[in-house]
């Protein structure tokens, strides 16, 4: 029985870990793929849909709530077969020894995969490396050995159904429990003790197990009111109430953003090729205004209800740059200095979406600081971590960051945090109404060109390993 | 399963019996062909086939998972599944062991119930301990009532000595049983400790490190939340789990107790005329 739950978990697990790494749209950039070495293994990837928009969110709840409910039942099931690890002779033939060896695979990935999982939803980073390369690899070496152990055991498994009627086992009492009948497969005990739990007893505490946990845990995903309910998910608690009162990834502070960088100073720099503006918080505001309530959903399972957002289309966006229809995809680059995910590529589909938007406001306040003022990101579907917040730049139909593309003297770095490479200072003083190819619509006033300004050397980042200073916190998971 | 696999060293006779010998005669060529595979390989030539195709596919993650801390990977993959099955699954067969046999010494010498549990209880944190304190009003009752021998009608009603022996003193009048067998009462008891015992531990096991706040400073920085409820909410948990099962033990016992005079009467009723017909 454990087996059949776990023949039909397993795979839903495996493949809504698949799509959750197709959500990030790997094969568009670099700075959205944590496992470029993939190969043949990203072969199902696709182009993730903004419809339907709680897509990722369902996915990524179902995929972290069914992993922890299943760990009772994965325990048991070892704990069923515990005896074959200790079978002697260790090795009986070349054929055997294989088994075995398919077997380590098996279950060593099974724990892997759990551990480095269950690790990672409660930031807990002590496994040796990024958590996405060794949760995605492990995941396939887990299902090589997994699809092997399905074809060979099958059979087996339907025998061991079929060899008990699991109604008549639900109705037999510890009292009357017998022990197995001997067989092949070297699992029955042979001097059993006298049971002191039934059949349906020990499926019962399993089950109860695994109730307990999703009763403690799947409130983080559904939220509203019941997210109180999990009480030792890592998501249980709302950060304060009111209208910035939800989930927050990853605080201003946790990434070392100040007030200064966001704010009097705080600049956009809209591209496209040549065509560049540079827009100021209240530029953005006198842009048409929109609305969209969307979720936001974390990697790690957890997710917000709907929130409220208020800002500017990404496609309005486009339209200042010359984009008046058919959008290509962005590059969004944020404020935020070290660690990963700081720049995000969106696909086109995502940047023509209405709903899409560059948010200002969330439920009718102002973003605060640890939800991404003064603008950020927000895409249906879209994992939260590609929802970038701070966002300082949105190059048009760029999929690597303009300084690493263009050269140095492109991408100028808005937040008065450094001086540009011709001794003027970053940030306000080089504003002026010097636009190169001012773009049709461009908003009146906080034009300016980006002088040359910084150096590649800030955005060498996303495509690198993580800088060893952040390693054992910042390569992790984020949403 | 339940009766099953006593952890704690190889169990005799639990290696496979010897390969099956071929379905059919080597009457042909290829019928020694595939006899003589099975003699080299031991298993089928489609064992051999499906497990390779598996390690391909295996072999092709691997490489890439391998290709970061190598050493601490491996580490990590071979440590989980022996840590497991060397640590974690002898650690819970011998708590539950030692659960078992605290109980029954406990009653062996007619001790109350609950110092066997203060036994147990110096294992635990204390909120634990006291979370189960409710419970302790049930168990120690039974010596006080009519014996529990009677309490379940099944199987053995005759097994519990009704001495004050220790354990092993099964009474030789008994009727056959399967070694050792304990009575009901004390499997519901057992029961009762072991089935909110395992759902705490399956707790503490999977929020072992917001629990620990092993990422105390990171999570709080990161979220914006406290780090520091989830030790007292596990606790809060356990007692609630503890207290649940104390309450299921008394009411189970109380309606035991209510239907043991009504059953012994009838019992007494329906062999009662017997003697006086004979007479």
């Amino acid at each position: 029985v454990f087996g059949l739950v776990l023949l039909c978990g397993l795979p839903l697990m495996f493949l809504t870990g698949l799509l959750s790494y197709a959500s990030y749209n790997p094969d568009l950039s670099p700075v959205n793929d944590k496992t470029p070495a993939k190969g043949l293994l990203g072969f199902y990837l696709f182009a993730w849909p903004t419809h339907p928009y709680w897509l990722y969110r369902v996915n990524q709840g179902v995929h972290v709530t069914l992993g922890i409910v299943l760990v009772p039942v994965l325990l048991a099931k070892l704990w069923s077969v515990i005896p074959r690890f200790f079978a002697w002779p260790p090795l009986r033939s070349l054929g055997h020894a294989l088994d075995r060896l398919s077997l380590l695979l098996l279950v060593g990935g099974a724990l892997f995969e759990f551990l480095t999982g269950l690790l990672n939803v409660q930031l807990d980073y002590v496994f040796p490396g990024s958590f996405y390369p060794l949760h995605f690899y492990g995941a396939w070496v887990f299902f090589g050995a997994f699809l092997a152990h399905v074809a060979l055991r099958f059979p087996r498994m339907l025998r061991g159904l079929r060899g008990r009627d699991l109604r008549a086992e639900l109705r037999t009492p510890t009292s009357r429990t017998e022990p197995e009948p001997p067989d092949d497969s070297g699992l029955v005990a042979t001097h059993p003790s006298a049971p002191t739990m039934s059949r349906r007893g020990a499926l019962g505490m399993v089950g109860l197990g695994s109730l307990t946990l999703l009763a403690v845990t799947v409130g983080q995903s559904i939220g509203g009111p019941l997210r109180r309910t999990a009480v030792l998910a890592p998501r249980g608690r709302n950060p304060g109430s009111g209208p910035n009162g939800f989930q927050i990834n990853k605080s201003a502070e946790a990434v070392h953003l100040t007030a200064q960088d966001l704010g009097e100073a705080w600049r956009l720099t809209v591209a496209s090729g040549d065509r560049r503006i540079t827009l100021t918080l209240e530029d953005l505001q006198r842009l048409a205004q929109h609305r969209s309530a969307l979720p936001i959903a974390c990697v790690e399972g957890w997710s917000t209800q709907d929130q409220a957002w208020e800002g500017v289309r990404l496609r309005d966006l486009a339209r200042l740059v010359g984009h008046d229809t058919d959008p290509p995809g962005v590059f969004v680059e944020s404020v935020q200095r070290s660690g990963p995910f700081r720049a995000a590529a969106l696909r086109d589909n995502q940047v023509r979406d209405p709903r899409s938007l560059l948010a200002l406001r969330v439920n009718g306040a102002p973003l605060s600081h640890d939800h991404g003022h003064p603008a950020r990101v927000i895409v249906p579907g879209a994992p939260g971590v590609m929802n970038t917040k701070w966002v300082r730049s949105l190059t048009f139909g760029a999929t690597e960051p303009p300084s690493a593309a263009a050269g140095p003297a492109h991408a100028g770095l808005p937040d008065g945090t450094g001086t540009a490479r011709d001794g003027t200072p970053a940030g306000p003083a080089r504003r002026g109404p010097t636009a190169q190819n001012p773009a049709p619509g461009t908003p009146p006033s906080g034009v300016s060109a980006a002088g040359p300004a910084h150096a590649a050397a800030q955005f060498s980042g996303p495509t690198a390993p993580a800088p060893p200073d952040s390693g054992s916190t910042g390569t992790g998971s984020r949403t | 399963m339940t009766s099953g696999p006593r952890p704690g060293g190889p169990v005799p006779g639990s290696g496979d019996p010897a390969p099956r010998p071929p379905r059919r005669a080597p009457r042909s060529w290829s019928g020694r062909a595939a006899r003589l595979f099975r003699a080299l390989y031991g298993e089928s030539p489609l064992h051999l086939l499906v497990l390779l195709a598996s390690f391909v596919v295996c072999g092709y993650a691997a490489a890439r998972l391998l290709e970061g801390d190598w050493l601490g990977i491996v580490e990590w993959f071979v440590g989980a599944a022996v840590i497991h099955d060397l640590v974690f699954v002898p650690l819970y067969g011998s708590t539950d062991w030692v659960l078992h046999r605290g109980l029954r010494t406990g009653r062996g010498r007619d001790l109350s119930v609950g110092q066997a549990r203060e036994r147990r209880a110096g294992q635990e944190p204390p909120d634990a301990a006291s979370a189960r304190e409710p419970s302790a009003q049930p168990p120690a009752a039974p010596p006080s009532g009519p014996p529990p021998s009677s309490e379940t009608p099944p199987a053995q009603p005759s097994a519990e000595p009704p001495s004050n022996q220790p354990p092993p003193a099964q009474p030789p009048s008994a009727k056959p049983q399967p070694a050792q067998a304990p009575s009901a009462p004390r499997i519901a008891l057992v029961n009762h400790i072991r089935v909110p015992a395992f759902l705490s531990l399956l707790l503490l096991l999977v929020y072992w490190p917001l629990i620990r706040e092993r990422s105390g400073p990171v999570y709080a920085v990161t979220t914006r939340l406290s780090p520091g409820v989830f030790l007292g909410r596990w606790l809060l948990v356990t007692a609630v789990l503890f207290a649940v099962s104390a309450l299921l033990f008394a009411v189970r016992w109380w309606r035991g107790r209510d239907a043991r005079p009504r059953r012994a009467r009838r019992a007494r009723r329906r062999t009662a005329p017997a003697p006086r017909t004979q007479e």
